[in-house]
């Protein structure tokens, strides 16, 4: 380093990080991005400075909801007109736009503070992998993914599904009672 | 003896305005009315003592927890958990504290990583002990304090 000056600019500089949302618990999903986009993945975080990242989220419509949530949870949304509120299920949000759905989920993960509409600010949501270039250039880093997303059947190779641990191995002659 | 009456004579209390003047050196920095009406004032200036007050136990509280915010950040950057370097640090018998350490971990990464693997590998040695088995190339030295 040639100086104090630029070891200090370097070290609270804004960093911008990707993050794939493909097959995702959604609220494990949220509760990370929140992380990231206030700084506390940072050693030298303060809640008064202002040292968190932006992040790029890419593949939102592939992002997954636990159990029957899809069905059951709803989202209160806004239609426009006097007096009426809807209570959409999260299957009918996501179909109406797919980016929301993981923007209200970090909206709610964010603390309830004057700073949550400032970091909003510095989420980019995109429904699959097409990033604009002047995003794309500023990408820094991969925010590590919450879940491996799991393999088909087909999906494995034939010297793993040999060597995958059993419980029992029948004999030849085994035959199922029907 | 009678003594009653003499009893009831007590010293002069303090002139009004060195009273006055007191709360008005400790409220000259609030707003309004609270910095010159002595009755609105000294109520300001009781309310200001007793936040102060409870403050300077809260602001332990909230210190500790930005080490500890701050260490659970740079453990994870050395692939551990807080509670891991914590624990391992222990069983280590380091006794560094967390302002020390997270002190360590912003201004010395490299004295900070080492600290991290001394952690690691005394946590994998707790786990070792219990199953019986040694991992090979570690070297371990155990302190006895008399």
């Amino acid at each position: 380093m040639a100086s104090r000056v630029q070891q200090h600019w370097l070290t609270f500089s804004r960093m911008w990080l990707l993050c794939d949302a493909r097959w995702q618990p959604t609220p494990e999903l949220a509760k990370r991005i929140c992380k990231y986009l206030e700084g506390r993945h940072k050693p030298v975080y303060h809640p008064l400075t202002d040292c968190g990242d932006h992040v790029v989220v890419i593949n939102t419509k592939e992002v997954a909801f636990d159990k029957n949530q899809w069905e059951k949870k709803l989202y209160a949304v806004n239609t426009g007109y006097k007096d009426t509120m809807i209570a959409m299920s999260a299957k009918d949000f996501h179909r109406m736009d797919p980016t929301k759905v993981i923007e209200r989920e970090v909206y709610s993960e964010l603390p309830k503070n004057s700073q949550r509409q400032n970091l909003m600010t510095r989420l980019h949501l995109f429904p699959d992998e097409n990033i604009p270039d002047n995003i794309k250039e500023n990408l820094v880093d991969i925010i590590p993914p919450v879940m491996e997303p799991p393999k088909r059947l087909d999906e494995f190779t034939e010297e793993e599904k040999a060597s995958w641990p059993r419980f029992f191995i029948p004999p030849a002659d085994y035959k199922p009672a029907d | 003896m009678f003594l009653t009456l003499a009893r009831y004579v007590r010293s002069p209390p303090p002139d009004r305005w060195w009273k006055r003047r007191y709360v008005f050196n400790n409220t000259w920095r609030f707003w309004g009315r609270h910095r010159n009406c002595y009755k609105i004032a000294i109520q300001s200036m009781q309310h200001a003592w007793r936040h102060a007050r409870r403050g300077r136990a809260e602001k332990k509280r909230f210190v500790r927890g930005l080490w500890i915010e701050r260490l659970r950040a740079a453990s994870e950057e050395h692939g551990l958990s807080y509670e891991h370097l914590v624990v391992g640090l222990d069983m280590a018998q380091v006794q560094i504290d967390r302002k020390v350490l997270s002190h360590l971990a912003i201004y010395e990464p490299k004295t900070f990583k080492a600290l991290a693997e001394i952690a690691r590998i005394s946590y994998g040695e707790g786990l070792m002990a219990a199953t019986g088995k040694q991992p090979e190339g570690v070297f371990t030295r155990v302190v006895h304090w008399e």
